[in-house]
């Protein structure tokens, strides 16, 4: 428990660094803000004006306090390009990614270990050759090829699945929305999948080396026993740092397979961002993703003393 | 009489990467009901892999390419499945040196315990849990009913070889194999599991294959000994004949390099170096051995009988 507390301290310390770091950088980057602001019939003295508005002619100590403030207080400023609260725009998106992103967490995990947990039980033999070979293929080969591969084939050749966005215009069924799902889900779980295999097979193989084992074989466990009730607790703690990592994804989205699919989640949300030069939205993402990592390690913390009881003895 | 166990002719390899090593080239032993038999001999021996395989456990690059292993009558290498298991832990079961890796991190010894009795015998939860604490607190450890729920490393070294011992006679086996149960203990607590591991053989009457290297230990328990070298049992017989009247120069280099009380010397053990083992058919201490004579490097010597049960694989057997 009081670790639990201390980790929630550090926690905030890591946000407030990064605060620092993401109000810094943005400082740093090229350009005014006021010209945002600033059109053709504008004298110079209203532009002054309008830089004194804005804060901007404050120390940048002062800038910073104020932008954390209003941060604090869930104000994370307007969009340059429209006008409109960040935060709105984050919160408008997060359906549509945590769909697509929750989804083909879930899915990969489910698909990932009992494959990880076969190959590792049969290791160099065919299946894991095979899958060993698709795994590499998995993390090597670019989404956004990966992607358009699928466009290609499903939507273009065979004109099976719809190839971009979220639903049909005027159609509100869940079929519609399952058949614009398919492909990016696809896209993002396989490569998912193809990772969280290898993790799982190397943990498997140490597992299934290890005493404890042989100890359960030499009392007369079955190899399903040993594998399921033995080995695959083990084998599957490393996950849990995995998924304490991509816990960020589920908001943040995927930015190219989003991009890809013109899926309109928080992914696509940032790379508008970024090509705006948007600095408020930009901030606001990046704020966002850091808390998710942050709190996503956290939590995969606390799940790990959950299930390891040497961790908790550790602790104390 | 028929022996419980007999081992004959028993040869294990391993293939890896570097092709065949054979760990054990030919080892013959038994063991009969009720009696507490040591196996001995350096790491490398051979004698770990030997005894595993009694129980084909064994990783999965291990095989057992000759000889034959009977326990009570039947052929053990030919089990397989539910066959071999219904034996393992339940008929023959193995206590090992390193307590902490040998249970599993993420379960409490109680749900062990529980798991291991209902496997083998028909109980249900309750009766295992009480049969599970009567079992602990037989193998000295106080206050069981509260380390049921304790985990591995909660526990110190000799209470985890406890409790493996615990499991060990839970099915009241009729064979126990103790491989170097007390190597990776501190003296006292060796004693006390040595101790406990007699006692229960005397009450119970099972039979022990005790593996170690440690000569005072089998010094202790054992009333046969096997001692093996280079993947070869080299000699065979009682304690008094081994400790007394040791034959093959192994045997006595081995004897001769225990630190003894009121002596400051202590007596080097001819160095080893794998790549200088006798090859193939040759004796295993060949290239060690001071007395080794020119029949030694042309073949492998058969076992001389030099008292009743008293086996020497040796060409110059006998010497002061």
């Amino acid at each position: 428990m009081k670790r639990i507390v201390n980790r929630l301290f550090q926690s905030v310390l890591i946000m407030f660094l990064v605060s620092i770091l993401c109000f810094g950088l943005s400082k740093a980057a090229p350009g005014d803000p006021v010209m945002t602001y600033v059109e053709p019939n504008m004298s110079e003295a209203y532009i002054e004006q309008l830089r004194e508005d804005l804060g901007l002619n404050k120390p940048i100590v002062e800038q910073y306090v104020i932008w954390l403030k209003n941060i604090l207080h869930g104000n994370f400023g307007n969009s340059l390009m429209n006008k409109r609260p960040v935060l709105t725009q984050i919160v408008e998106r997060l359906p549509a990614t945590i769909l697509l992103m929750g989804s083909s967490l879930i899915l990969s995990v489910i698909l990932a270990i009992p494959i990880g947990l076969y190959t590792g039980k049969h290791k160099n033999k065919f299946w894991d050759k095979l899958t060993s070979m698709l795994s590499f293929v998995g993390i090597s080969i670019p989404t956004f090829w990966f992607g358009i591969l699928l466009i290609y084939l499903l939507s273009v050749k065979m004109g099976w699945l719809p190839s971009i966005g979220m639903r049909t215009d005027g159609v509100n069924s869940l079929w519609d929305l399952i058949r614009h799902l398919i492909m990016p889900c696809a896209v993002l779980t396989f490569q998912n999948v193809a990772q969280y295999t290898r993790y799982i097979r190397s943990s498997t193989i140490t597992e299934l080396s290890s005493d404890y084992v042989t100890v359960q074989r030499a009392y007369g466990m079955s190899e399903m026993g040993i594998l399921f009730r033995h080995v695959l607790k083990n084998a599957i703690l490393p996950m849990i740092t995995v998924l304490g990592m991509s816990l960020q994804s589920v908001v943040s989205g995927a930015i190219i397979t989003e991009q890809v699919f013109a899926w309109p989640g928080t992914g696509q949300l940032a790379v508008t961002a970024v090509t705006t030069f948007d600095y408020p939205l930009i901030m606001g993402i990046t704020m966002f993703t850091a808390l998710l990592i942050v709190i996503g390690n956290l939590l995969a913390d606390i799940c790990y003393s959950i299930v390891d009881p040497r961790i908790r003895i550790a602790k104390n | 009489m028929e022996h419980l166990l007999e081992v004959k002719d028993l040869a294990v390899s391993f293939y890896g990467d570097l092709g065949e090593t054979k760990a054990v080239k030919n080892a013959s032993f038994y063991v009969d009901q009720g009696e507490v038999f040591g196996i001995v001999g350096e790491s490398g021996s051979g004698k770990s892999v030997a005894t595993k395989s009694i129980l084909k456990l064994g990783p999965e690059n291990c095989k057992i390419i000759g000889g034959s292993i009977t326990f009570q009558g039947e052929s053990i290498i030919e089990k397989e499945g539910k066959e071999l298991r219904a034996i393992r832990g339940n008929e023959i079961s193995i206590v090992f040196q390193d307590s902490l890796s040998a249970l599993n991190p993420v379960y409490t010894i109680g749900s062990k315990m529980v798991e291991l009795l209902r496997r083998h015998n028909h109980m249900t939860k309750k009766e295992a849990y009480e049969k599970s604490v009567e079992l602990l607190t037989s193998v000295g450890i106080a206050d069981a009913r509260k380390h049921m729920k304790s985990y591995p490393h909660e526990l110190s070294g000799g209470m985890r070889q406890r409790v493996m011992i615990a499991m060990a006679i839970s099915s009241n086996p009729k064979l126990m194999i103790a491989d170097e149960p007390t190597t990776a203990l501190d003296v006292t607590i060796q004693a006390q599991i040595l101790h406990l591991l007699r006692d229960i053989q005397k009450k119970t009457k099972m039979s022990v294959i005790m593996i170690t290297h440690d000569l005072g230990v089998v010094a202790q328990m054992c009333s046969r000994i096997a001692v093996m070298c280079g993947g070869y049992v080299v000699e065979q017989g009682s304690a008094e004949d081994i400790f007394y009247r040791p034959q093959h120069p192994y045997t006595q280099a081995l004897i001769a390099s225990m630190p003894k009380v009121g002596s400051d010397k202590l007596v080097q053990f001819l160095e080893r170096n794998v790549s200088e083992d006798g090859g193939d058919g040759l004796c295993p201490f060949y290239r060690r051995c001071r007395h080794a004579s020119e029949a030694c490097a042309k073949s492998l010597p058969a076992f001389y009988e030099s008292e009743k049960g008293h086996f020497v694989l040796c060409h110059v057997r006998g010497i002061e």
